[in-house]
């Protein structure tokens, strides 16, 4: 709210309701997974999402994204801004090698062949998984996919980043590096948005941060004061 | 800033989705090939294999009277599976889409329309399959064959109006698949597939000119092994039938964009 010709997307009293499954499809019920979630993003900004678990963190970055639309309030962005999740092995068909694999990805993701194409070289030196490149994904362990799908994912040029904090996968060592080359991102003119559990993260990488609970978004105060708060909130409810 | 850059490199415009559509459909057919040791062979040899089992069942088996049963029937059946197997895909394409659904911001109907595409093109091989066991046995190619282009025009558009309306409505009522099934194997047996249509009488005739894939077959059949051209007029019933169902599948689609990752959940 600081200068609101940075801000490029604006949530006014967000709700998102989902309908509960029925014996019949009439006898389904409405269930709200956000109320009321207000705040602007400014661009440049890497905003920290965090509330428990099923808050509608999840929800709230997809309704960014622009996958899915509120069912009250506004979500108002200019027109042909990009926002993407960073989704690791999204849409891989295992029976591809890596490469092909890169380019399936790398297009669901919503680069262009050009951009794929040029990026192929830098994914593979990234996921470096050597000669696996061109094996079928199926034959790939739990780590070389997601070190992978991350680094296709990484390449990715958007507007607003979308993080879901499920990064943890991989071996350690990647999971270092993966966190290392997000930092990069956040600490570079992207805008991220990252939903986590994790209060070091929010801590030392955010610059607002964002509580929800009980599908409200709390009023924003500084990053030291809402982990405080996360805390005391958290103490209260169990 | 570096919006500019953005723009053009990555896009979510529906020339984007045309070349998600393309690619996803060739990583299909290559990931099918690959799954097999004959692989690509497999394109030709099945459709073979298939009219070698009504070749030797209808000249051997049954005794059928009527020469070349086997290749009516072949005919038949080939350009029916086009359309049944790829409809009953796409009405499970938007389920089985789910998990990438809620990854990706991707226009919906890319799903329907990669199977229609990976499906056309294995139907191709197996007409041109088709074609050469035809002029083998003796229905030499034709100038009524350079009317097949239109035939699988119509037939696209028969299969993409059926497909996209069965894709649109799954998610919402998931029991459709079900339905479908049935729906399509009663819809074998009113297509004169293993009948030619003009053995019923004329006001059955009539009613089945209603059915798309009926007039379709038929001419297929007309123009294949009679040499004769297709009657455009009787293809004008089903192809507004069939558009009027994809324009509103379509439409009803990309309506229904945003909320078809919420009925995942």
């Amino acid at each position: 709210m600081t200068n609101n010709s940075r801000t490029i997307t604006s949530l006014n009293g967000v709700g998102l309701k989902y309908a509960r499954q029925g014996a019949f499809p009439w006898m389904r019920t409405p269930f709200w997974a956000l109320h009321d979630v207000s705040f602007d993003l400014h661009r440049g900004d890497t905003l920290g999402v965090i509330g428990r678990n099923g808050a509608g963190k999840s929800s709230l970055l997809r309704l960014i994204a622009g996958i899915i639309a509120p069912d009250a309030g506004a979500i108002i962005q200019p027109k042909g801004l990009r926002c993407s999740m960073l989704s690791i092995g999204a849409g891989f068909e295992p029976r591809l090698t890596g490469r092909q694999n890169i380019m399936l990805s790398g297009l669901l993701l919503g680069m262009n062949r050009a951009l794929v194409k040029e990026r192929e070289e830098q994914v593979v030196e990234l996921a470096d998984i050597g000669d696996f490149i061109d094996q079928p994904v199926r034959m790939y362990s739990t780590g070389m996919r997601a070190r992978l799908g991350f680094a296709i994912a990484y390449f990715i040029e958007t507007d607003i980043l979308l993080i879901d904090e499920a990064l943890a996968t991989g071996d350690e060592a990647f999971r270092e590096k993966a966190t290392e080359l997000i930092r990069g991102k956040i600490d570079s003119d992207q805008t991220v948005v990252i939903v986590t559990h994790a209060m070091p993260i929010v801590k030392d990488a955010c610059s607002r941060v964002i509580q929800i609970e009980q599908g409200r978004s709390l009023p924003e105060i500084g990053v030291e004061e809402t982990i405080t708060r996360y805390r005391e909130t958290a103490l209260l409810q169990t | 800033m570096n919006e500019a850059t953005h723009q053009g490199r990555m896009r979510s415009s529906w020339t984007h989705s045309i070349h998600v559509v393309w690619y996803r459909a060739f990583a299909e057919l290559r990931a099918e090939a690959t799954r097999t040791y004959a692989g690509y062979l497999w394109w030709i040899m099945q459709p073979l294999l298939m009219f070698g089992v009504y070749y030797v069942a209808f000249k051997y088996v049954l005794r059928a009277k009527e020469e070349n049963f086997a290749l009516f029937l072949f005919t038949g059946i080939i350009v029916w599976q086009w359309f049944s197997a790829t409809v009953l895909r796409c009405a499970g394409s938007l389920i089985a889409s789910r998990k990438l659904m809620l990854q990706v911001n991707l226009h919906k109907s890319v799903f329907p329309f990669s199977i229609l595409l990976v499906n056309s093109v294995k139907f191709l091989v197996t007409l041109v399959i088709l074609m050469i066991v035809l002029s083998v046995a003796g229905f030499s190619p034709g100038t009524a064959w350079i009317a097949l282009p239109m035939l699988l025009g119509v037939q696209l558009i028969v299969i993409a109006g059926f497909g996209c309306f069965s894709a649109m409505i799954s998610p919402f009522v998931p029991d459709f698949q079900y339905i479908l099934a049935t729906l399509l194997h009663l819809a074998f047996f009113v297509s004169g597939i293993i009948y030619d249509l003009s053995i019923l009488p004329e006001k059955y005739q009539q009613i089945l000119r209603w059915n798309p894939m009926s007039v379709v077959i038929s001419e297929y059949r007309h123009v294949l092994m009679d040499n004769q051209f297709p009657n455009a007029g009787l293809l004008v019933t089903p192809l507004l039938i069939s558009s009027f169902f994809l324009v509103v599948s379509l439409w009803l689609i990309n309506r229904f964009d945003k909320l078809y990752p919420k009925l995942s959940t």
